[in-house]
C-alpha cells in the first residue's frame, strides 16, 4: 500500500465506495422484489380470494333463501316460476364466482379445499334436483321434510366449508401483508447500515488521502523554507515511489544544480574580484606607460631634428663624391682599351704556338715511320736468324757433308745479329726523337695554357673594368637618387615632427582616458564586493 | 756437337742439336684444358697435332714473353710406343754452341724435382747446363699427351 502512487490511491478510493454503492443497491433491489412478491401474491391471490369467498358465501346465503322460498313460502305456479328464474341466475352468479375464485388458486391446499367444496357442492346441487323434481303442491310436507332434513345440513355443510375458504384467504391476506411489512423494514434497516458503512469508507479513504498529500506536501513546504532561507545543504529523503517520490527527485535535482550554480557563482564572484583588481593594477600600469610614452616622444622629436640637420650635410656631401666618380670612371676607360691590345698580342702568341705543335707533330709522325720500318728490319733479321739456325742443324746433320753449309749459316747467323745491333741503335735513336718530341709538344701545350690563362685573366680584367665603368656611370642617377631621397628624408623629419606633436597629444588623452577607467574600475570593484556578499549568503557545503 | 743456347731468366741452357727437328716462330696454340700450366697446347705441324710445353712456365712459373726471339723448337720425343713429335716455347733461342763431349761435365747436384737438368759446361757467359727432352715429361703429362695415340 505504501508504494501505491497517489493516482492507484485515489482511483482505488472511489472503487471502493462505488463498490459498496453497487451492493447496497443490489441488496435494495433483492429486497424490493421479495416486497413486489409478496404484494403479488396478495393482489392475485388472497384479495382476489377473498372477495370471491365472500361473494359466494353471499351467494349462497341469497340461494339458500331463494330456495326456502320456492320450498316453503311459494305457492302459485307464477311466483315459482320467477322465483326458478332467480335462483337460476343466482345459481349461474355463483358459479361464475366459483370460476373466478377457480383462476386465483395458487396453493395446493387451497386447490384441495376448493374441489372438496365442489364436490359438496355437486352433491348439494344434486340434492336440490331431487327435492324440486318432487310436485310442489302434492307433496309438500315432503318438500318440507327433505329440504329441512338433507337440504339444509347439506348446505350448512357448504356453508362452512365456505366460511373456512373465507377465513383461509383473510389469514393468507393478512399473513402476506405482514410479510411486506417487514420485508420494508428490513430493506430501510439494511439500506441505513450499508450507508453507514459506505460513508464509514469515504470518510476513511478521504483521510487516507489527505494524509497521503498533506505528509509530504508539508516536508516539501519545510524543505522549501530551509532553501528560501540560503541553506542548500537539506535533501529530502522519505522513499516513496509515488508521485510524490518524483517531485522529491526532481526537488533534489534542483537543489544539487542550484548548490553547484551558487557554488559556481562564488567562485566566480572571488575571481571576478581578483580579475579587477588585477585590471586595476594594470591600469595604473598602463598609465606611467603613457607618461612614459610622452617624455620617448618628446625626446623622439629632439633626435628626429638632428637627422633632419645630418641629412642636409650629407647631401651636399653626396655631391662631392659624384665629381670623384665620374673622373674614376673616365681613368678606368683608358685602362680597358689597353688591356684590348694586350689580349689581342696573346692572341698571336697563342696561334704561333699552335703553328709549332702542329710541326712538332709532323716531326712524330716521322719518326713513328721510321720505327715501322726498323720493326720490319728486325724482322728480316730475326727471320735469318731462325733460318741460319735451321741450315746449322741440318747441316750438323749432314755430318762432313754440311760442313761448309754450316759455316755459311754462321755468317749469315753474325751478319743477321750485325743488322739487329744496327737496328737497336736505330730504334733508340728513334725513340730518343719521339722522347724529345713528345717533350716539345707537352711543353708548347703548357705555354699554350699558360698563354690562355693569361687571356682568360686579361678580358676577366677587362670586364671588371667595364663592370666598373657601367656602375661607376650607373652611379650617377643612383647619386640623383640619393639627393632626392635626402630631400624626402628632409620633408619626412618635418612630418615625423609634426606626427609627434600628435602623438603627443594623444598619449595626454590616453592618460585622461586611463584616469576615467581606473574610475569605472573602482565602481566596477564595488559592485563585485556587493555580488560576492549576495552569493556568500548561501551556505552549499554541510 | 751443336747445342741451340736458349735462356731461362739470366741462365744459358741448351739443347742438343740432333734431337731437334726445326726451330720455328711462335705462333698461335690451340690451349689444352685439363693439362698442367705448363702444357701451352698443340699445334699443327705436316697434317699432325703436336704438344707444346712451355720451359718458362715449367721452370719458373710464369708464361715465356712474347718476343721475337721466343721461339717454338721442334724436338724429337722417345716416348713409349715410338719417336712422337713435342713442341717447346723457349726465350733468346738465338745462337749455336758448338762443343765436344768433354767440356761437360756432371752437376753434382741430385735435383728429383727437375730430372731433365743434364750435364753442365763452362763458358766465357757462365755455366751452361743441358736439357734432357726424355725426362722432360713425368709420365702422367706423357700419357696425357700421348696416350691418345697409343692404342
Amino acid at each position: 500500500m505504501k508504494h501505491w502512487s497517489l493516482r492507484q490511491r485515489i482511483l482505488g478510493s472511489f472503487a471502493l465506495i462505488l463498490a459498496l454503492m453497487t451492493l447496497m443497491a443490489g441488496i435494495g433491489h433483492y429486497q424490493l422484489t421479495a416486497i413486489d412478491a409478496a404484494k403479488f401474491s396478495v393482489q392475485r391471490d388472497a384479495l382476489p380470494g377473498l372477495y370471491y369467498s365472500t361473494m359466494i358465501r353471499s351467494a349462497m346465503f341469497q340461494e339458500q333463501m331463494l330456495v326456502q322460498q320456492l320450498a316453503e313460502v311459494d305457492s302459485t305456479a307464477q311466483e315459482r316460476k320467477a322465483d326458478f328464474a332467480k335462483l337460476q341466475a343466482n345459481t349461474d352468479r355463483l358459479g361464475d364466482f366459483m370460476k373466478g375464485y377457480d383462476s386465483t388458486i395458487y396453493r395446493a391446499d387451497d386447490r384441495a379445499n376448493f374441489e372438496a367444496f365442489k364436490v359438496a357442492r355437486a352433491r348439494y346441487l344434486e340434492m336440490r334436483q331431487a327435492v324440486f323434481a318432487l310436485d310442489p303442491i302434492k307433496q309438500r310436507s315432503e318438500i318440507h321434510q327433505a329440504f329441512v332434513q338433507r337440504l339444509i345440513p347439506e348446505w350448512e355443510r357448504n356453508r362452512l366449508l365456505i366460511q373456512r375458504f373465507v377465513e383461509d384467504n383473510r389469514a393468507f391476506a393478512d399473513q402476506s401483508t405482514n410479510r411486506i411489512g417487514d420485508a420494508v423494514s428490513t430493506a430501510k434497516i439494511s439500506m441505513i447500515v450499508t450507508l453507514l458503512v459506505a460513508l464509514a469508507c469515504a470518510m476513511l479513504c478521504g483521510y487516507l488521502l489527505m494524509r497521503t498529500i498533506t505528509q509530504p506536501m508539508k516536508a516539501l513546504q519545510e524543505a522549501l523554507n530551509t532553501m528560501r532561507s540560503g541553506d542548500l545543504t537539506q535533501r529530502l529523503t522519505s522513499d516513496r515511489r509515488d508521485e510524490f517520490g518524483q517531485l522529491e527527485s526532481g526537488f533534489n535535482q534542483m537543489a544539487d544544480e542550484l548548490t553547484h550554480l551558487v557554488g559556481q557563482s562564488q567562485t566566480s564572484a572571488l575571481q571576478v574580484s581578483a580579475s579587477i583588481t588585477e585590471i586595476a593594477a594594470t591600469s595604473k600600469q598602463q598609465q606611467a606607460t603613457a607618461t612614459e610614452t610622452a617624455s620617448t616622444t618628446a625626446e623622439i622629436g629632439a633626435t628626429s631634428q638632428e637627422i633632419l640637420a645630418t641629412s642636409q650635410e650629407l647631401m651636399r656631401t653626396m655631391g662631392e663624391v659624384s665629381a670623384v666618380s665620374e673622373q674614376a670612371a673616365d681613368l678606368a676607360g683608358n685602362g680597358q682599351a689597353s688591356l684590348v691590345r694586350m689580349e689581342n698580342t696573346m692572341q698571336n702568341v697563342m696561334e704561333a704556338a699552335g703553328s709549332v705543335n702542329a710541326k712538332l707533330g709532323i716531326l712524330s709522325e716521322k719518326a713513328g715511320k721510321i720505327n715501322q720500318i726498323v720493326t720490319t728490319i728486325t724482322k728480316v733479321a730475326d727471320q735469318t736468324n731462325l733460318l741460319s739456325l735451321n741450315a746449322a742443324i741440318e747441316a750438323e746433320k749432314a755430318g762432313e757433308y754440311g760442313r761448309g753449309f754450316s759455316v755459311v749459316a754462321t755468317e749469315i747467323r753474325r751478319l743477321a745479329d750485325q743488322t739487329a745491333v744496327a737496328t737497336y741503335d736505330i730504334e733508340m735513336m728513334v725513340r730518343e726523337i719521339l722522347s724529345a718530341v713528345s717533350a716539345g709538344v707537352m711543353g708548347m701545350d703548357k705555354f699554350s695554357e699558360e698563354v690562355r690563362r693569361g687571356m682568360a685573366e686579361v678580358q676577366q680584367a677587362s670586364g671588371q673594368l667595364s663592370l666598373i665603368i657601367q656602375q661607376v656611370q650607373a652611379m650617377a642617377p643612383g647619386f640623383q637618387q640619393v639627393n632626392e631621397g635626402m630631400q624626402a628624408q628632409t620633408i619626412g623629419a618635418e612630418q615625423i615632427k609634426q606626427a609627434l606633436l600628435q602623438l603627443s597629444e594623444a598619449t595626454r588623452q590616453t592618460v585622461d582616458s586611463l584616469r576615467q577607467s581606473s574610475q569605472s574600475i573602482d565602481e566596477l570593484n564595488l559592485v563585485s564586493n556587493g555580488l560576492r556578499h549576495g552569493v556568500s549568503r548561501f551556505k552549499v557545503q554541510a | 756437337m751443336l747445342s741451340l743456347l736458349f735462356r731461362i731468366e739470366p741462365d744459358h741452357y741448351a739443347l742438343d742439336s740432333r734431337e731437334i727437328v726445326e726451330v720455328r716462330p711462335l705462333c698461335r696454340l690451340k690451349q689444352l684444358p685439363g693439362a698442367p700450366a705448363w702444357v701451352a697446347g698443340l699445334f699443327e705441324h705436316a697434317g699432325a697435332p703436336v704438344p707444346v710445353i712451355d720451359l718458362c712456365t715449367l721452370a719458373l712459373g710464369r708464361p715465356a714473353h712474347d718476343r721475337l726471339s721466343t721461339r717454338l723448337v721442334l724436338v724429337h720425343y722417345p716416348a713409349t710406343g715410338g719417336p712422337h713429335l713435342l713442341g717447346l716455347i723457349v726465350e733468346k733461342a738465338t745462337e749455336f754452341l758448338r762443343s765436344v763431349a768433354g767440356d761437360w761435365c756432371d752437376s753434382g747436384v741430385a735435383t728429383p724435382d727437375t730430372p731433365y737438368l743434364g750435364q753442365v759446361m763452362h763458358h766465357e757467359r757462365g755455366l751452361i747446363q743441358q736439357v734432357r727432352v726424355s725426362e722432360l715429361l713425368p709420365a702422367s703429362v706423357q700419357a696425357l699427351l700421348y696416350g691418345g695415340t697409343d692404342g
